[in-house]
């Protein structure tokens, strides 16, 4: 806690104000999530501590008062569930009260089937959940994503997509084929009123350029 | 979420806080505020800092493309340090720890500007 402390304070001295609250994979070689001895177990814990500081609350209690920080705090949201939580709903209240801590707005996980956002933006909105949610996006490039994106982020590739990468003789037109289906998703996105397209570009800026270019 | 960001060596390795930063005019602006001003759709970019071994500039020819479309911010990842099994020349193994990718909060300054 105390080298999270130290380390938004050097943020701020830094001059970023903004942070995307994560709690983070597990280690490699684990199978679960493991926080360090009095580390924090989950994202909303960090973010209560973020919070603390911008309110002037520190680990050490005589310090109260004396300066804040002026973090704006994003936290994450799972379309297609956190492969942690039991059901939606109760990770609906999770992502809740992660909003009440403090969190200024929303990014979700990727996703590849629109449907998929617009219904978790409408359970959001049902459960009270009011701050801007910005859909995150991810281009495919590689028939291997395929088995590598659903196992790591636990998230469906849609039939129509995932055929249409099968069908693929080269690399060229995987590429293609994922682009496309990229441009249609942010056109699809952007017109129902996202805040934001937030893409993962993640070594592939070229594709990601080629679909805002044509937005 | 894609990335399992930063935070802090020892203790943060645990937990995640990636660092956005917000540019406008190359004043300080918050996410929020980018969002509540904004007339159209946003553009946001994440990146990863670049490999041990690659370099900065690795950084600046990945965001250079993308920079053309004036995201309103862009999220620098952070990526915990990992163990790994090293065998030695006797058979034994040797457990390191590596982190492949170090500089999150580094990263952020020459890009904010």
């Amino acid at each position: 806690m105390q080298d999270t402390e130290d380390a938004l304070l050097t943020l701020s001295y830094l001059g970023i104000d903004n942070v995307l609250v994560l709690r983070g994979d597990a280690a490699k070689n684990e199978t679960s999530f493991e926080p360090e001895p009095g580390g924090h177990k989950y994202a909303i814990e960090l973010l209560k501590q973020v919070m603390d500081l911008n309110h002037g609350i520190y680990l050490e209690e005589e310090l109260k008062g004396t300066s804040s920080t002026k973090f704006c705090a994003g936290v994450a949201g799972y379309p297609e569930k956190h492969f942690e939580a039991p059901n939606m709903q109760t990770d609906l209240t999770n992502l809740k009260n992660k909003v009440d801590a403090g969190a200024e707005y929303i990014v979700t996980q990727m996703f590849f089937d629109n449907k998929k956002f617009f219904e978790f933006e409408k359970q959001c909105r049902a459960a009270g959940i009011t701050v801007p949610i910005i859909p995150g996006l991810k281009p495919i490039t590689s028939k291997k994503q395929l088995s590598i994106i659903p196992r790591t982020f636990y998230v469906d590739i849609p039939t129509d997509l995932s055929n249409e990468i099968l069908n693929c003789k080269d690399d060229t037109c995987v590429e293609q084929a994922g682009t496309e289906w990229l441009l249609a998703q942010s056109k699809e996105l952007k017109a129902s009123g996202v805040p934001v397209l937030h893409y993962y570009t993640l070594g592939k800026p070229h594709v990601v350029c080629n679909v805002v270019k044509q937005l | 979420m894609v990335t399992y960001s930063k935070c802090f060596n020892i203790y943060l390795r645990y937990v995640a806080i990636m660092l956005s930063f917000a540019r406008s005019n190359n004043k300080r602006m918050k996410v929020i505020d980018h969002i509540k001003q904004a007339k159209d759709t946003l553009i946001s970019f994440e990146i990863l800092p670049p490999l041990k071994g690659k370099g900065i500039s690795a950084i600046y020819n990945h965001l250079d493309p993308l920079m053309e479309f004036k995201p309103s911010y862009i999220n620098v990842t952070y990526h915990r340090s990992e163990h790994i099994f090293k065998k030695k020349a006797d058979g034994n193994f040797e457990k390191v720890v590596v982190r492949k990718r170090p500089g999150t909060e580094a990263i952020c300054e020459p890009v904010q500007c």
